[in-house]
This record gives C-alpha cells, structure tokens and sequence, in this order.
C-alpha cells in the first residue's frame, strides 16, 4: 500500500491500482448510519422496488469514496494533502450485488512550483461493464 | 422539534450557514471508516499511523463529504428527490484525531432554468489554527 511511487517512471496511459468491491445493501446501510442520510431510495427495498430502478441504489458520495480510497492507496500523503476530485458525475446506479471495480489511468503528469502533480481519468464500473461514476483525479507524487 | 425542509426559496445565491465544530474524535473516525471499508493504515493502525509524518491516525479525506452534508443540514432537512450532478473535493491537509475542524457552507449558485432549480453549495472545512483542510462542493437539481 502506498510504496514509494518515482514520478520519472509514470507515462500517460498508465493504469493506476484498481479497486474490486461487490456492493451489498449492508454497506449501504452502515453508509446511511454513518451520514444519518435514511433516503428511502438507498435504505427502504419496498419503497425503492416502486422506483423506476426497481432496487436500492447505493449513494452517489458512497460510491465516490471508493474512488478517493484507490487514490490514497496508491499516493499516500500526496492524496491526503494535495488531492482532489474534479467533475466527478453519478451516472447510472449501483446496486446491491453489483460487483464494481474502481479504476483510474493517468492523463498528464507536470511539475508546478517544484510538486510532482498527475492528473488522472477515474471510473467505478459495474460487471458489465457500465460506467457509474466517471470524474478527474489530481494529486500529488511524494 | 421536527426540523424544516431546506427549500429553493431559503437558498439564493451567496447565502452562508452558521459554521458548524467537530471535534474529530477516534470512534468518528472509526466509524466512518467502517463505513466505506478502506483499511489503508494511515486510518486504520495507530502504531503505522506514528510512524507516518502526520503522528497519528489521519481521517479518510472523504470524511469531507460527511462534514460538508451537517454544516447544510444543521438547521434544516433534505427534501427528497434532487439530483446530484456533480460533485468534487480538495484535501488540502489531513485530518488528525481529535482535531477540531470548523464547516461552513455557502450557496455559490443558484437559479432556475426551464423549470429546474440548480443549486452549486460549497463548504470549506478548517482546523483550529484557521487552515484550510478539505473543500467540498456539490451542484445538484434541488428537489423543490
């Protein structure tokens, strides 16, 4: 986790540690105690069976942490301090049983008042291979 | 007392909420990162987490989010039914335990177009010493 990364060797098109998850509606539930947001779209399967999704949903801010989590992963303290998340759009569900995989490859990499900077493509895709949440991660390499 | 719903009409554009304090306990911490399952040891090992340049176990920088969604919410309720479109962050310093981390949120846009309303908040997190540590904003369409 986190090894020393050398800015020298990262190459736009390079892919960047990907992240595997299957969702389940108890992640999504102790999201919801976490954030104390009960949205019946995400908690209540009665209610959610009558939405044009026909299932739960898991919150858009919870699928965006796994994005964030594969980044730390990778940077460490450079996404701790120095990150961010750019244009990050939810654009179609992920529900309980979905198995996602979080991915990320690098766009650019520049040097700007002596830091180490890469820009990157993120996504959070489901199994078969619908993209769910599509953004820009930037960081820093330390 | 049931709280009010936070309307379009209460969120026109430059308005500020109160500031809201947390203190950034080690069980909110724990339990947010239970909450979205990292085990990175930054968050997770206090003996890892000395040895790291922060000293100490560090928040997940996403806890942003969850400090952002009070600071709005303190007063008021969410009405159902809005739409995320986008949402973004900036860590800037990290979140050590126990840390006190003042979140005030701003209305940046606001406006109605064919008939939907759009609402872009954004809310800058500090520590103590009045640093900046993580910004968040979130453009939605709001519900009503």
């Amino acid at each position: 986790m986190n090894k020393r990364i050398n800015f020298d060797n990262l190459k736009a098109g390079n892919d960047i540690p990907p992240l595997y998850k299957q969702m389940t509606q108890e992640m999504i539930n102790r999201w919801a105690d976490a954030v104390e947001d009960y949205n019946p779209l995400h908690v209540d399967l009665e209610y959610a069976k009558k939405t044009k999704f026909k299932s739960t949903i898991a919150p858009g801010p919870l699928v965006i942490c796994y994005i964030s989590e594969m980044m730390n992963d990778w940077l460490g303290i450079g996404w701790i301090e120095g990150g961010k998340l750019l244009n990050i759009k939810l654009i179609a569900p992920v529900k309980p049983g979905d198995k996602i995989s979080i991915r990320g490859r690098i766009k650019e990499k520049r040097v700007m008042k002596n830091e180490k900077i890469v820009e990157c493509d993120v996504f959070v895709q489901n199994q078969d291979g619908i993209k769910a949440v599509v953004g820009t991660a930037v960081g820093l390499v330390k | 007392m049931e709280k009010e719903l936070l309307v379009f009409e209460n969120l026109p554009k430059g308005k500020e909420f109160r500031p809201i304090t947390e203190i950034l306990t080690e069980e909110k911490i724990r339990n947010f990162v239970q909450a979205i399952g990292t085990q990175n040891p930054l968050h997770v090992d206090k003996a890892y987490a000395k040895n790291s340049k922060f000293g100490d176990i560090v928040a997940p920088p996403v806890i942003s989010y969850l400090l952002f969604r009070r600071s709005y919410l303190a007063d008021a309720n969410m009405p159902g039914g809005g739409v995320a479109l986008k949402l973004e962050f900036e860590f800037l310093k990290g979140a050590k335990v126990n840390e006190t981390l003042i979140t005030q949120t701003k209305v940046l846009d606001s406006y109605e177009r064919e008939g939907k309303k759009y609402v872009t908040l954004e809310g800058v997190t500090k520590n103590a010493e009045g640093e900046k540590v993580f910004v968040s904003r979130l453009h939605t369409i709001w519900p009503k």
